[in-house]
């Protein structure tokens, strides 16, 4: 983001009247506003925040003395609920409760449970908004119910029971999925799934049949249920989101690697030569984009040296795969996510400006773009020096690979229609990214006709 | 019960459903095991 005065607020976090963020000199800070500080001195003095970073589930931060102002630390790439894979969503939704199930015990609750509160640091999910615990008595219900299944029950039920892609319903409903449309996007054999059909199907019915009682009729009146009851249903709410999974398929993406015709010594020399040129850059690099990472092969360069990787692909299936391997090998440095980069995430919510575009998370000190141009060019008619000016704002060094159209997979893309590229050869490539980048290095991909280039961003001008 | 997001009323409503049902339930297995435990005592006192 761009930092223009010298304390900034940023502009996502007006809803909650208990605080909000803001940016001075570069570094992120959270006010506590009068009102919350009872709450805030219960979190840190009841032991349950102590607890909670031990366990990796919230964000840790340190007070700033005397001002009612925490730094927390920092997320190294804010991402959202639409960009994650299934497997991200139900990691989130189960840290959620079990935020809430430790909140419980020590006499608090979560007050919200939006989605965009987890976000992913060292590989796993943790709770970001500090401020969003309040005392409750052991006979209080669950205030965030409702916001739960919106945010994670409902997409994780559409993801698993109809269709992954269906994620990406979280973008256009930034609050959560209305539940009556989730129950109709459901297959109806759903209603025979008791947990699905209590907290979708029977919830969507109530929130209908309620959607006329008069203003604080009953929603401001204390409501009293029994504590260990409490706790079971919430265990029941979590078994609802353990028992979801995604039905096993492959995806066109999904087993590239086996059939790119790549044999494993020219898969392992291309990463010899993305190494070498990886070692050029300078400064040496700590965050790093690979656009269309398929499962991260090539992400994992940058990862395993201590480089902040975002791996982006637009195949949900390939994110999960690479999203799984990271969790199984406990990796901190690698975040898969979900992005097309032919329609990348855009700037949403009130006055675009709750969540941010991906442009506005970058740049990346490197990009990868490794079989990649000619999916945009070819398969997407983005003219090359368009191309090239949408990476030069996307990162700051850049190793990219042109792929000819006498290549097996450029030719794939022409089989079935016309021609209409002819600007697209590795002069016109040349040509195109001249404009925004200065060559450090160009090397020929060995066994095949692609070429590898390590590119500079020229300074933008004034 | 005030709160910054809304509960909503129909999700309200039926989370206590839910959480009376489980509490029930909770209650019931528990009686249902003290039962038990109270014939195996009385079982384990007959046997030498």
């Amino acid at each position: 983001m761009n930092i223009e005065s010298p304390t900034q607020t940023l502009p996502g976090s007006f809803r909650d009247p208990s605080g909000f963020m803001f940016r001075r000199e570069g570094i992120l800070y959270r006010q506590i506003n009068p009102s919350y500080e009872p709450e805030y001195r219960h979190l840190m003095e009841s032991g349950l925040y102590r607890k909670l970073v031990q366990e990796g589930l919230l964000i840790s931060h340190e007070e700033e003395p005397g001002q009612r102002v925490l730094r927390p630390a920092l997320i190294p790439f804010i991402s959202y609920p639409y960009e994650w894979c299934f497997s991200q969503l139900k990691q989130a939704a189960l840290a959620t409760l079990k935020i809430q199930r430790t909140a419980w015990a020590f006499g608090m609750t979560l007050k919200d449970a939006a989605a965009t509160n987890v976000q992913f640091l060292h590989g796993k999910p943790v709770w970001i908004d500090t401020l969003s615990f309040e005392r409750v008595q052991p006979d209080e219900p669950w205030v965030a119910y409702r916001q739960f299944c919106e945010h994670f029950l409902a997409p994780l039920a559409l993801m698993a029971w109809r269709d992954p892609r269906l994620g990406r319903l979280t973008q256009s409903s930034v609050d959560g999925i209305p539940l009556d449309l989730a129950a109709a996007l459901l297959p109806r054999r759903t209603r025979w799934i008791p947990s699905l059909l209590i907290h979708l199907h029977l919830h969507a019915k109530a929130q209908q049949a309620f959607s006329k009682t008069r203003p604080g009729a009953a929603a401001n009146k204390p409501v009293q249920v029994n504590s260990r009851g409490r706790l079971a249903f919430l265990d029941h709410l979590e078994s609802a989101v353990r028992s979801l999974r995604l039905p096993a398929r492959r995806t066109a993406w999904s087993d590239y690697y086996e059939t790119s015709g790549y044999s494993p010594e020219e898969t392992e020399s291309k990463k010899q030569q993305v190494a070498r040129l990886l070692d050029r850059v300078q400064p040496v690099p700590k965050t790093a984009w690979d656009l269309g990472a398929n499962t991260g092969l090539f992400s994992r360069i940058t990862s395993r040296r201590g480089i902040f990787t975002v791996s982006m692909d637009s195949d949900m299936m390939c994110v999960e795969e690479n999203f799984r391997a990271c969790a199984d090998r406990k990796e901190q440095n690698l975040l898969p996510l979900w992005i097309d980069l032919t329609n990348p995430s855009p700037a949403l919510g009130w006055a675009h400006q709750e969540r941010m575009s991906l442009r506005e998370r970058g740049p990346a000190d490197v990009a990868l773009a490794l079989a990649l141009v000619h999916h945009l060019a070819l398969g997407n008619n983005v003219p090359l020096p368009r191309l090239a000016e949408s990476l030069r704002h996307g990162c700051r060094w850049l190793i990219i690979e042109f792929v000819p159209k006498s290549d097996p997979q450029a030719r794939r893309l022409l089989v079935s229609r016309k021609d209409v590229f002819p600007e697209y050869h590795l002069r016109g490539f040349e040509a195109a990214f001249e404009e925004f980048f200065v060559t450090r290095q160009k090397v020929p991909v060995a066994g095949t006709e692609r070429t590898l280039y390590l590119l500079q961003a020229k300074e933008e001008s004034a | 019960m005030l709160a910054y997001i809304s509960p909503g009323t129909g999700s309200l409503f039926l989370q206590v459903v839910l959480i009376g049902a489980a509490g029930a339930l909770v209650a019931i297995r528990s009686y249902w095991n003290n039962l038990v435990n109270f014939f195996k005592d009385l079982f384990k006192k007959r046997t030498p």
